[in-house]
């Protein structure tokens, strides 16, 4: 990670940032990423991103607390310790719902919270890769990444485009 | 793509709706000739009559609410709804039979409560005689419920409680143990507790009054809000803005009571010995998803004809989002009532539930649950799912036919019992109130400008995007 080495704009306002992502990427340049210090709407879309897939696990970990709790009740109720409660049958699923609901919901929201710190790099401790600190602030960064083969005049063009589209500066960084 | 938001309401659409109108009508009749009783009429037009007026009324709460949330997004979609809140004053009217035929005797909905004679304890022998003699046929079918069980349980404790066989027994057999007191009169063996103690808030007079009230208010404010609307379009000053914001927090006053009471009167009354608080919100969620259903499928068909060029997916989302999340609540509700009987297991409070899962109701009663939860949830879980106009088509005209179903398995177990049918009759019926619903609301659609352009919040609405 040490030598990553990033070219990037600097904007100072969403409405330019948007409309320079759109003239950036039908140049056929590759962005990396944009840094906001807030959400934009319709970035995402001016981007090409695709959408997250966080709420498909999201299903997945809530599926997965539906039968967890399901399978771990039957067994308690009907198997491990069965108690007559007020003469109801030992297999009372209305009962069971309101644990399932629960567990699902448990299973669903720390499923995604800890998948959602996973695919971010998010964790106690973790230094955050900041391109500039003003992009908390105040200014919109737009980034590309470079590697060793990335030719002089390959970054002169980047350099044009991002000048063109309004960066208000442009710098070169190794993060 | 004319880019017009002049809806022209052609008459090849007047004649569709009239049509549905007509072969509805022609239904009813048919089912009628073919030997459906008139109990079963009344509790069919009680059910439309109730769906359609609640979608209308719904409409108004739609606004009133989006208005007071301030929200911006909704101005893209409100003349539909606001339009369709018009159809208020014709379920007015349709109720106002209702509430005639209670004073008039035309159907016997609320004549469960609507009995004196259950309401004294003490009557003379030759009151009782009448009364067996008059209500023979009653007494034997499905009126003769639970109640005498009930009652007999409270007063005497002499008559052995054999429940839910009353069937077996004749009403007149328990005579033998009436005694008569100094007066003359013996203990009404048809007295009902439950329905006496009631009485100062079920009665025919204050049922009456309420009823008209609920009414008067629900189709004044739509008359005023409307008014507004249509103001606002010419003049364009935020004058209007605020008077509609001052009757939405009114209406929304209104609604919090008469939502619950509606609900009470109209339908939870049908059956007088059960009772459940939560029955006003369950009635209400019914009643909005339908509405926003009805919503959705309008404004698709607008969209789909070329109208509302600025009415884009987003909008749709919010609204598929608002059928999901309800969805998710109507179960919530169903649920939450379900389960508090289920585990309390008082035989006055379960019975609501034997009547329909242990009963020919048995099919409607699961399907109701998987088409209304499962049905929309599995469906309009996906995002792409809440902005494709093709599912959300369907989902929607699923669900306004489900909780058609839902008022079905509330209304039909005490008014027809286990004589129930889906037939010419209901398909009828239910032709016929949408055909007039649809008619007179498209053609408040095209009094005025499907988009309201000079509403202060229109600019927000077309930016709206999430």
């Amino acid at each position: 990670m040490a030598n990553k080495k990033i070219i990037y704009g600097l904007y100072d306002d969403e409405v330019i940032l948007i409309d320079a992502v759109k003239k950036v990427r039908a140049e056929g340049l590759k962005i990396h990423d944009c840094y906001t210090p807030f959400p934009v709407h319709g970035l995402d879309d001016a981007m090409g991103l695709r959408m997250t897939r966080l709420h498909s696990a999201g299903f997945i970990f809530g599926a997965t607390g539906t039968l967890t709790a399901l399978t771990f009740i039957l067994w308690v109720t009907t198997n491990n310790y069965p108690i007559n409660y007020g003469g109801k049958p030992y297999l009372s699923l209305p009962a069971w719902i309101p644990i399932t609901f629960e567990l699902t919901v448990l299973f669903a929201s720390v499923g995604m919270f800890l998948t959602y710190l996973y695919l971010n790099r998010l964790a106690p401790g973790v230094k955050a890769e900041i391109v500039d600190e003003r992009t908390t602030s105040h200014l919109f960064a737009m980034t590309f990444e470079l590697d060793e083969h990335t030719s002089d005049s390959k970054k002169e063009e980047i350099r044009k485009v991002l000048a063109a589209s309004g960066a208000v500066e442009i710098h070169e960084k190794e993060l | 793509m004319n880019g017009s938001n002049k809806f022209e309401y052609n008459s090849k659409l007047k004649t569709r709706f009239l049509g549905l109108l007509i072969v509805g009508i022609v239904l009813t009749v048919v089912g009628m000739a073919t030997g459906a009783s008139m109990d079963r009429f009344w509790s069919n037009y009680l059910l439309d009559t109730i769906l359609f007026l609640g979608i209308s009324v719904l409409a108004i709460f739609f606004l009133t609410a989006h208005q007071i949330a301030m929200s911006g997004w909704h101005i893209m979609v409100k003349r539909v709804p606001e339009a369709m809140s018009q159809f208020s004053k014709v379920g007015a009217i349709f109720m106002l039979v209702i509430i005639v035929g209670l004073w008039a005797g035309y159907h016997n909905l609320y004549a469960h409560w609507d009995n004196p004679f259950v309401k004294e304890k003490m009557v003379t022998l030759e009151e009782l005689e009448h009364y067996e003699t008059e209500h023979a046929d009653h007494l034997g079918g499905h009126e003769k419920d639970y109640s005498r069980v009930w009652q007999e349980f409270q007063y005497d404790g002499k008559a052995e409680v054999e429940e839910h066989h009353a069937d077996e027994h004749h009403a007149t057999d328990h005579k033998v143990e009436l005694v008569a007191n100094d007066q003359g009169e013996v203990v009404n063996p048809h007295y009902d507790r439950l329905i006496a103690d009631k009485h100062g808030y079920l009665n025919k007079t204050f049922w009456t009054i309420r009823s008209i009230a609920y009414l008067l208010l629900w189709v004044g404010v739509a008359i005023t809000l409307r008014k507004f609307s249509l103001k606002e379009d010419l003049e364009g000053t935020t004058k209007w803005f605020l008077r509609t914001k001052f009757w939405s927090a009114i209406f929304l006053i209104i609604w919090a009571v008469t939502s619950s009471t509606m609900a009470w009167d109209w339908v939870m009354s049908l059956d007088p010995h059960w009772y459940s608080t939560l029955f006003g919100w369950y009635n209400f969620v019914s009643l909005w998803i339908a509405c926003l259903c009805t919503i959705v499928l309008i404004l698709i068909y607008l969209k789909r004809n070329g109208y509302l060029a600025e009415l884009n997916e987003n909008h749709l989302h919010d609204l598929g989002k608002y059928i999901f999340g309800f969805s998710v609540f109507w179960t919530y509700l169903w649920f939450s009532q379900f389960m508090l009987y289920w585990y309390g297991n008082i035989p006055e409070e379960t019975r609501w539930w034997l009547d329909r899962a242990r009963t020919n109701y048995k099919g409607i009663f699961y399907a109701n649950l998987i088409i209304n939860f499962l049905f929309p949830f599995l469906t309009l879980l996906r995002r792409d799912a809440k902005r494709n106009l093709n599912v959300l088509t369907i989902v929607a005209s699923v669900l306004i036919l489900s909780h058609w179903l839902d008022f079905f398995l509330m209304i039909m177990p005490p008014t027809v019992g286990d004589h129930w049918g889906i037939g010419f009759l209901e398909v009828g019926l239910f032709m016929t109130f949408a055909g007039l619903f649809l008619y007179l609301v498209f053609g408040e659609l095209a009094k005025a400008s499907l988009v309201p352009e000079k509403h202060p919040l229109y600019r927000e609405s077309l930016d709206h995007h999430i």
